[in-house]
This record gives C-alpha cells, structure tokens and sequence, in this order.
C-alpha cells in the first residue's frame, strides 16, 4: 500500500473509531432517567388538560370526528397511507374514558419508573395515537413529546431514579449503582442529535421570511394578542433591542448544531436555550412547549453531574463513566 | 443492628454493559444512519421549495415516517411571525334565543393549554384558506398550475369540512338550531402604531374571512 493509500486507511480507521465512540461508548443511565421523569410528568400534565376536553376532541361527534380525521390522514398521506389511532375506532364515552384513564396510569408508571421497559414503549404508542386522532390541535409541545419518548423506550431510562431501581436495590440487598449502558448512550445521542436538528431547521425556516432579517419578528411575535400570555408590548419604545433579540434567536438556533458540542461554549449555549425557553414559556404563553424544549436540551447534561448533584444531596456515591 | 444496616447501603460496583460486536455496531450504525436521514428529510422536504430527495425519503419510508409520526416540520414562528385567529360565533336556538361565543376563549379555556389547543383549531382551519393560484401565462407552466390548483381545491374542501364540523360540535354541545361562525383575522398593530395609542384589541384590526352558517341535519 502507498503513503497516500495509508493515509486514507488510517482516516478511515480514526472515523470509524470516532463513531464507535460518539454512539457506542456505555455510559450512566442517570440523565436517560431524569429525562424519563421529566417527559412522564409532561405527558401525563399534557394528557390531563385533553381530560378537560376529552369527548370534544376524541368523541365521535367532537371538534374533528373520526371520518373527517381520516379523510385528513388520507389527504396527508394518499389512499394507503400508514397514519393510524386506537381512538378514531371509539364510539361510546364510557369506554373513551376508560382508555383514557389507562393511558394516564401508563404516563404516571413511566413517571414513577415502574415497569419502565413496559411503560415507556406503551407510553410512545400512546403519544403517538393520541397526536393521530388530535389532527387540528397539535403544535410543537407535541412534537417535542413524541420525539422524547420515542428515544426514551431505546435506553434503559428506568434503571436510576425509579420504583424499578429501588426495587431491585432492595432484591439485592444494597445500594443499587446500574450497569454502565450503551443502550443509554443511543438515546441520548439520538435526543442530542434530533435536537440540533430541530433547532437548525427552526433558524432555517425563519431565514425564509423578512421579518427575521429586518428585526422587526420579536415584535409581531409580541403583539399577538392571542399569544400574549404577559405584555412586553412597553418593548415598543425599545426597537434596537427588539432587533437584537430576534437576530440572537435565530442565530441561536441556526449554530446551535455547532456550539453545543464544544465543551467551552456549550454551558452559554445551554443558559440561552434556558432564558429563550423561558421567555416563550412566560411571555408567549406556551409553558408546557417551552418545558418540552429544555427537557430536550438536559440531554446534554453529563449524567456525572447529575450524580454529583444526587451525591451532594446524600444518596448513592456516582458511577464511573460519563459522556455528553 | 448496625451490621444489618451497613450491608444494605453497600454499593455495586457499575460494570459497563456488554459492547455490541462489530457486525452488531455496523447494523445499528445502518439503522441510525437511515433514521437521521428520515429526521432531517422532513423539514428539508417541507422547506419552500422542497428537496427533491429528501421527498423521496419521505415517500420510500412512508410507514416509518408516517406511523411513527418520528419527523416533523419544525417551524415555530416562521418564516415569519403573522395574525391571530379567531373564530366568533353567534348560536341561535329554536326558542329565539341568541348566544355569542369565541374560540379560543381566553375567560373559558384555561389552564393555558386548553386555551392553546382550542387556538390550534382555529390557526390550522384559518391556515387551509389560500388564494386561488392565478394560471400561467407560459403554457409551459400549465401542468404545474393544474397541480397547485389540485392541491388548492382540496384545501378548500378540507376547510369547508373542517368549518362544519366545528359547527356540528357547537350545535350538538349548546342545542342550538343554528351557528352563524366568523373566521376573524386579527392583524398585528406596527411598533409606531402601538407608540401612537392604538390598542392590540382595536376592532378595526379584526378582518372577517370567511363565514359559515351550519343548522341542525346539515351533513360534514
């Protein structure tokens, strides 16, 4: 083999050995779990508000009935199309409620981590069908629920913090550290990764409309009224400020996908995902999107932290491994 | 005692679990690959004008895509921030009674997202209303024209749909014989506007799009 042959081998063997690393090294469950308690209570939380409501949009003779929500999936996705819903086959309100409150129960046990293999691959079928048959009320909260547990039923998301682990503490006769976990490392690189595509996309998108460019965004996004949940329209008298804050957003967004990687540069990355997440939550009134975003964005939390912070407070000593 | 307690808070040591061989590392590395893929070709297909290939991704992955709902389109606020909607409705019962609503209602629909989700209903009804494509000048543009015009039509009967099966609810909810519903577009007041003393909620920004009526026994 030449020098340049060698070369490209050698480059080939570095990628590969970067891949293995970025994808396959086992790491501590711990942040996997606490994304898993976060998601559940959002699920449940989110799943609880469509109880208020629940034969409006899921009964027959609701918002969008069964036959119209099909007409939707087949207009989406032409005669043979893959969308499907246990919800749009229920006729009687009795029974809606009764696979209502199993669902409820299911989000609650993945919360818990009780039986949390089970309950995290139910509770992905059930986001996934519930969001089907809510076909006209849907935003980005719920794209941000599917894609968490989606990720969730890969890693063993209930082996910390959970009824699961204190259970098999107990069976075991001691304080239960688990097995460093590769299945772990999948997920979270998946959430990481599906992350920084989200935001790319959303800072792309944005590219697209004037508004962003000239700076005047931030404001018509603050003077929907429908929108409003606190009034930041005295930013009126502040246009400069108004501008910068809608060119940080979307170049937040758009390099994101870069600076979230790099060690220096990630902690700032993660305090303005933390104070534009907020702000959304607070001002543009959707809290519960705004939560769903940040729990997106602990997959970057090194789980080392997060048992450093459980040591601090006086529970088991950490495992060894890490990653992010 | 003391003995009992001290062998219950021993600790495991954490073992790593038991890495995947290097056909098993290729495999999975494959599916990773072709779910990514599946992950950007969404916002990439929806982006105006749309990627080609990424269609094709979609399209080839369909069940993937589609049943497990794993991709969306990711554009939050853009490409540029635009009106509210709202629909104001006025029910009529047998008896002559009348009775004014909104939806969303802000007094009515709470916690905050219960506001939201009835917001959604009308934002994604408001959204199936486009202008009619003009057609082409160039006749070489004809066949594009006849498929935007497809796509444009079928959003019309989406809508109409839609429109009727709010009404339908309102009607069987109430027991009112009649809905008059008016789909208002609130426009958004300038910075200079606002400065000068304009309200948010001044009527005169409210633009009336479309108005359905629906009566009882009237089919979706």
């Amino acid at each position: 083999m030449n020098a340049a042959g060698k070369a490209i081998h050698l480059w080939f063997d570095e990628v590969i050995a970067a891949w293995d690393r970025f994808w396959f090294t086992a790491i501590d469950p711990a942040t996997l779990a606490v994304i898993r308690i976060c998601t559940g209570m959002m699920l449940l939380y989110t799943h609880l508000i469509w109880s208020l409501d629940l034969t409006a949009f899921f009964g027959h003779e609701g918002w969008m009935p069964a036959e119209l929500v099909t007409q939707t999936w087949e207009s989406q996705g032409g005669g043979s199309h893959y969308f499907w819903s246990h919800l749009v086959h229920i006729q009687s309100p009795g029974v809606l409620w009764l696979l209502h409150i199993s669902a409820l129960l299911v989000f609650f046990a993945m919360t818990i981590g009780l039986y949390s293999r089970c309950t995290t691959v139910v509770a992905f079928l059930l986001t996934v069908s519930y969001m089907h048959r809510a076909t006209g009320a849907l935003f980005g909260l719920d794209q941000i629920n599917v894609m968490l547990t989606l990720y969730l039923m890969i890693g063993p998301s209930g082996a910390r913090f959970s009824i699961d682990a204190w259970r098999k503490s107990r069976e075991e006769q001691g304080a239960l550290i688990p097995n460093l976990s590769v299945a772990a490392n999948v997920a979270i690189r998946l959430i990481q990764v599906h992350m920084c595509v989200i935001y790319f996309f959303a800072g792309a998108r944005k590219m697209l409309g004037s508004s962003w460019w000239d700076g005047s965004a931030m404001w018509l996004s603050i003077a929907n009224y429908e929108y409003q949940s606190v009034d930041l329209t005295w930013l009126a008298d502040w246009p400069l400020l108004l501008a910068f804050f809608t060119h940080l957003a979307v170049l937040f967004e758009l390099f994101y996908c870069a600076l979230v990687w790099n060690r220096l540069t990630r902690p700032v990355v993660l305090l303005v995902a933390v104070a534009m997440h907020l702000g959304i939550a607070t001002c543009l009134g959707m809290a519960t999107f705004g939560m769903a975003m940040l729990i997106g964005n602990l997959a970057f939390i090194p789980p080392a932290l997060i048992l450093a912070l459980q040591f601090r407070s006086g529970r088991n000593k950490p495992a060894v491994g890490g990653g992010g | 005692m003391v003995k009992k307690r001290s062998s219950r808070t021993t600790s495991t040591r954490s073992e790593p679990s038991a890495s995947p061989g290097r056909t098993t590392r290729f495999a999975i590395s494959c599916v990773l690959l072709v779910h990514l893929a599946i992950v950007v070709a969404t916002p990439a297909g929806l982006v105006m004008p749309g990627s080609r290939f990424a269609r094709w991704i979609l399209q080839a992955f369909a069940p993937y895509v589609q049943a497990g709902n794993v991709s969306h389109g990711y554009a939050f606020f853009a490409p540029d921030p635009g009106p509210g909607h709202v629909i104001e409705y006025e029910l009529r019962f047998a008896d002559g009674r009348e009775k004014r609503g909104t939806i969303p209602d802000v007094q009515q629909h709470w916690p905050r997202l219960r506001y939201h989700r009835h917001f959604m209903l009308t934002e994604q009804l408001a959204a199936l209303l486009q202008d009619e494509p003009p057609p082409p000048e160039d006749a070489r543009f004809q066949r594009a024209w006849k498929q935007e015009r497809a796509h444009w039509e079928r959003q019309q009967r989406d809508f109409q749909q839609r429109a009727q099966a709010y009404g339908n609810h309102l009607l069987k909810t109430s027991g009112a014989s009649e809905v008059e519903m008016h789909l208002l577009r609130h426009h958004l007041l300038t910075p200079e506007e606002f400065l000068s003393g304009r309200s948010l909620r001044d009527r005169a920004l409210f633009e009336t799009g479309e108005i359905i009526t629906v009566r009882t026994g009237d089919q979706p």
